[in-house]
């Protein structure tokens, strides 16, 4: 069975979603479903459907592996290569902490377009396919 | 007159590592540079913040602080992460410009782990920690660079501002 890695945060089904919540206070809108706004405390918030394009707001490149317990792939030195990490704005102004994948570090720029997208990250200890969000370059 | 807080005196130790040291050790050293800079002693104390994030000890204040003297003045710790030390001065300034408390000590203490941060300490999401989105740094740099995308801030720029903080 297919899973999403936060239940909040991502649906998955025939195509799979990404939740957000938008407040009537401030107008902003959030990353995931909550019960109330995180930018300015309001309770007049309603879920909403992010949508699955956006920009690179910004990025870094992550030289070293993460520590342990990490689930992607082997946390070791030797093992490691470098990769693009950043936060993409969607439309709705909201910004997603990602993976960029199929990017290599030179090629990242400020502005460029992305697609998020669902992958397999690891097994729970149900096995289940835990789902997880990326993002990529888009492609025409 | 109004009351008006002020900073009567400041003391600190050489950042590095010191395996030969306890916390309460690094505290006491600091925290006696400062009420000798200020001329006072522990009992004008009246009371003392103590912060930290990553000792992973109840009462650092207490076992930093309780060999100095026991005046039963409270003393608590404060953990705001990278705003504890701003967090407990602001708390400290309300509280002694009410008039309510005359001196306060506050102090920060921390013996950090090699490498990153110990990411499960710092990030309550478990998928965050499992993605490998979890060493701080990453953070600092994504604002770093679009600071330099907004405002064409150069490298040369935040190198003079950390070329300041260096002891």
């Amino acid at each position: 069975m297919k899973v999403p890695f936060d239940s909040t945060l991502l649906a998955l089904g025939e195509s799979p979603t990404i939740l957000g919540t938008k407040c009537a206070t401030c107008g902003m809108t959030l990353f995931g479903m909550r019960q109330s706004c995180e930018n300015c405390g309001g309770t007049d918030v309603k879920g909403v459907t992010l949508g699955s394009t956006g920009t690179l707001w910004s990025y870094t490149v992550q030289r070293y592996p993460p520590a342990e317990p990490y689930k992607l792939g082997s946390a070791k030195r030797e093992d490691w290569v470098p990769r693009v990490v950043g936060w993409v704005e969607l439309p709705e102004g909201t910004r997603i902490l990602s993976i960029v994948e199929n990017c290599k570090p030179e090629d990242a720029k400020i502005g460029m377009e992305l697609e998020m997208f669902v992958v397999r990250g690891w097994l729970n200890e149900n096995g289940d396919e835990v789902m997880v969000l990326k993002s990529r370059p888009k492609v025409e | 007159m109004e009351k008006r807080a002020v900073i009567a005196g400041v003391g600190i130790t050489p950042f590095g590592s010191f395996p030969e040291k306890s916390f309460v050790n690094l505290s006491r050293d600091a925290i006696e540079m400062a009420l000798k800079d200020a001329k006072m002693s522990f009992k004008d104390i009246e009371v003392v913040f103590g912060v930290n994030s990553f000792l992973s000890k109840s009462t650092v204040g207490v076992m930093a602080t309780e060999g100095l003297g026991r005046m039963g003045i409270p003393v608590m710790d404060v953990d705001a992460a990278c705003a504890g030390a701003a967090s407990a001065f602001g708390f400290i300034k309300d509280l002694i410009e009410s008039g309510k408390r005359k001196n306060a000590l506050i102090f920060g203490v921390e013996k950090m782990p090699k490498g990153f941060m110990p990411p499960t300490v710092l990030y309550n999401n478990e998928w965050q920690v499992f993605m490998g989105l979890d060493q701080n740094p990453m953070y600092w740099a994504m604002m770093a660079r679009r600071h330099m995308h907004d405002y064409g801030t150069t490298v040369e720029e935040f190198g003079r501002s950390l070329s300041r903080t260096e002891p």
